[in-house]
């Protein structure tokens, strides 16, 4: 025995949570590769442009040196060292000058050896007639560039753009998402809501739609569309052969007539109307006499005649709006509505009971038959379908009785 | 026959001894001499001297490069690199230079006591470097109308630019000074105006010629004060580098220079470039001397003291 256990229903996520979800793993994989890659790169290309920036700041203050150095002033030559030790990039700076034969330093003490960019370069005095005089050597150590700092560098800029393009990716997904998933979807809900009957322009809502989009979802939407309407002729198909079906049920397949079916609801709806418009009606119940003897000598082909007879004269006999069922046998019962006075019911007993005995003619026979009727006026004799046919049965067999 | 230096003056012809230019260059000096040397031949070519050339040196140069021809020696002139005092100290004391005309300084003299600077103390200018005239504003002109003596100097403010030695003459003589950082536009003319100077002195030739034209065109505020003229000992000797290389050269000119004088030449070319203050502007001003802590005329000697200006016995 299989149990299968009751799983809880899985939380609701729209397609837009699960698409941003499904694209967020790849997305970050990318940025981090990416990241790696960047970073690397910008690693040595930061070594790379902090080499040539080491570079420049050290010819630059060399240039600013020569002027002072040329003067001999090493006031103003230590204040450009100072200057040049205080950079961040800078650990320590060095100048041998020759006019006094100092040497200038400022900044941490100078390492002679270690992976620190040392940088050193001659100070050049060029005059007028492009002379050279060496005036001193400019020493500057540098820190040394770390991957972490140069990564964190790289890093946070980074970060910000794939922030800005990770909202911006989101925002125009949301808005790309609504337009072509969720605002169609939308729209081919409420079409199959309306329903895929066709409106004044000869096309339903969801064909309309299924026009718009020649798209994926329009094949969906055609698939949908088309399943509905085989469905619907299913369901045609179905109602048509309830209705056969119920027809059969209500019907008496010799006479055509309703059966007791018929009988029980038209009755009560009968009854209801007469209750409501205050207007009598009354059932009569018809019994055929002298049928089963026919039955017996002429075969049941000529008793099936003598019923399909009788039940057209009744037909024949009362209004369109009356109603004439068999109840079985050789009995029949018929609902009259609006019957005013006593004469009249009366007379429409004694005119169906005519109208049976005429004789009928069948296979070179003239055949005849005649009926006991007893009625049952309602609502004075009932006021249920039950009550009814029970005071008309015993009116028919008093009836019956008395021949 | 004549023979010119690099900056085409005829210098006389040459005479004596000639050593190579080689000997005569440090070698670890990065002076790049290629176009002195490329026009000199290779042998017996008079050697070439690095030598301080200014505007207003033209006399100086002149007066060395005849005491050289007639000390006997033959040599090419090549300009030494322009600087400020502190550099042409260190050039001709490294051997860069060989021979330049500056004043005598303190540190100048210090550096011939220590036997790392030669001096030849002939006074090229004749003393007058020593006359000073103030300028002040125009407005101020006749300020100094009522002073006579050094004490009465002492009511003024004076500026000087920052390092000058006159700045330690003027403070010795008592008269406040005040040290500025630039001088060379006039720009002292607002401080005067701002209360903060009264009187900035200058040479006495330099600004009437060339300073008071030049300032007045920033500052035409600025005039020379008609009343006074400062002077101490103040000389433009001629500096010979102390290396073995200039031993010759040094020996030269102290031989040069003594027959100059002797033989009056030192005056006639003196004469071809410089000339005497005009009467006029001397004989209106009283004549202030003042001492000069650091040397006094006796810096020149005696035999060629008599080439100091004296506008007394003019």
């Amino acid at each position: 025995m299989t149990v299968v256990a009751d799983r809880p229903p899985l939380p609701r996520r729209s397609l837009y949570q699960q698409f941003v979800r499904q694209l967020l793993v790849p997305l970050l994989l990318a940025f981090a590769l990416a990241t790696t890659g960047t970073v690397l790169i910008g690693y040595h290309a930061e070594q790379s442009k902090g080499a040539t920036e080491r570079r420049k700041t050290v010819d630059t203050f060399a240039q600013s040196l020569v002027k002072p150095l040329w003067d001999c002033d090493n006031a103003t030559a230590q204040g450009i060292v100072d200057a040049l030790a205080h950079l961040p990039a800078v650990a320590a700076a060095r100048l041998t000058e020759r006019c006094q034969e100092q040497r200038l330093a400022s900044g941490t003490q100078m390492l002679e050896s270690g992976d620190a960019p040392r940088y050193r370069t001659a100070i050049v005095y060029r005059d007028e007639r492009s002379r050279q005089f060496d005036v001193g050597e400019l020493e500057v150590q540098f820190h040394p560039t770390s991957i972490i700092t140069a990564a964190l560098e790289v890093l946070w800029r980074y970060l910000v753009l794939f922030f800005a393009l990770l909202g911006v990716m989101l925002a125009g997904t949301l808005i790309v998402f609504r337009r072509t998933i969720s605002e169609p979807l939308d729209r081919f809900r409420a079409a199959i809501r309306t329903g895929i009957e066709p409106d004044r322009s000869g096309t339903s809502p969801l064909e309309q739609e299924i026009r718009r989009h020649n798209d994926e979802l329009g094949d969906v939407m055609q698939a949908y569309d088309e399943l509905m309407l085989e469905l619907t002729k299913v369901i045609g198909q179905l109602r048509e052969n309830e209705q056969a079906l119920m027809q059969t049920v209500r019907r008496d397949p010799l006479t055509g007539l309703g059966n007791r079916l018929v009988l029980e609801e038209e009755l009560e709806r009968a009854l209801r109307r007469a209750q409501r418009h205050r207007k009598p009606g009354c059932v009569l119940l018809i019994d055929l006499n002298g049928f089963k003897p026919i039955n017996d000598t002429h075969g049941h082909a000529a008793g099936d005649r003598i019923l399909q007879e009788t039940a057209r004269r009744l037909q024949a006999g009362v209004r369109h709006s009356d109603t004439v069922v068999r109840l079985g046998g050789d009995e029949f019962v018929v609902i009259v509505e609006n019957l005013h006075g006593d004469n009249t019911l009366q007379a429409l007993i004694d005119k169906l009971g005519e109208a049976i005995a005429q004789p009928q003619e069948y296979a070179g026979h003239i055949l005849s038959v005649g009926a006991s009727i007893g009625a049952a006026r309602f609502p004075d004799d009932g006021t249920t379908s039950a009550a009814l046919l029970v005071h008309a049965d015993r009116a028919m067999y008093a009836r019956k009785s008395r021949r | 026959m004549g023979f010119q230096d690099t900056r085409g003056n005829m210098l006389p012809p040459p005479s004596g001894r000639a050593r190579g230019p080689r000997a005569l260059l440090r070698r670890h000096t990065v002076l790049v001499l290629v176009l002195a040397l490329s026009g000199l031949p290779a042998a017996g070519a008079p050697p070439v001297l690095v030598v301080q050339n200014e505007a207003h040196l033209q006399h100086a140069r002149a007066l060395v490069g005849a005491a050289l021809e007639i000390g006997g020696m033959s040599a090419v002139f090549v300009d030494a690199p322009k600087g400020n005092e502190r550099r042409n100290l260190h050039m001709i004391s490294a051997g860069h230079t060989h021979i330049d005309m500056m004043p005598a300084t303190p540190a100048r003299l210090r550096l011939v006591r220590a036997g790392r600077l030669r001096m030849i103390p002939v006074p090229l200018d004749r003393g007058l470097l020593g006359y000073r005239v103030n300028l002040l504003l125009a407005s101020q002109r006749d300020k100094l109308a009522r002073v006579r003596t050094a004490s009465d100097l002492r009511g003024f403010n004076m500026g000087q630019n920052i390092g000058w030695m006159d700045v330690e003459i003027y403070r010795h003589a008592g008269i406040p000074t005040k040290e500025i950082k630039d001088w060379a536009d006039g720009e002292f003319a607002l401080q005067m105006e701002a209360g903060l100077l009264d009187l900035f002195p200058l040479g006495l030739e330099e600004t009437l010629t060339h300073f008071l034209p030049h300032f007045r065109k920033t500052y035409p505020q600025l005039t020379v004060d008609p009343h006074l003229i400062v002077r101490y000992p103040w000389f433009r000797f001629v500096w010979v580098s102390p290396k073995a290389d200039a031993d010759e050269v040094h020996a030269a000119l102290r031989r040069g220079f003594d027959r100059l004088i002797a033989s009056g030449e030192f005056l006639r070319i003196w004469s071809r470039y410089r000339r005497p203050p005009a009467a006029d502007v001397l004989r209106d001003r009283v004549i202030i001397d003042i001492d000069n802590p650091f040397y006094g005329p006796g810096l020149v000697p005696s035999a060629w003291r008599h080439l100091l200006f004296r506008p007394e016995v003019r």
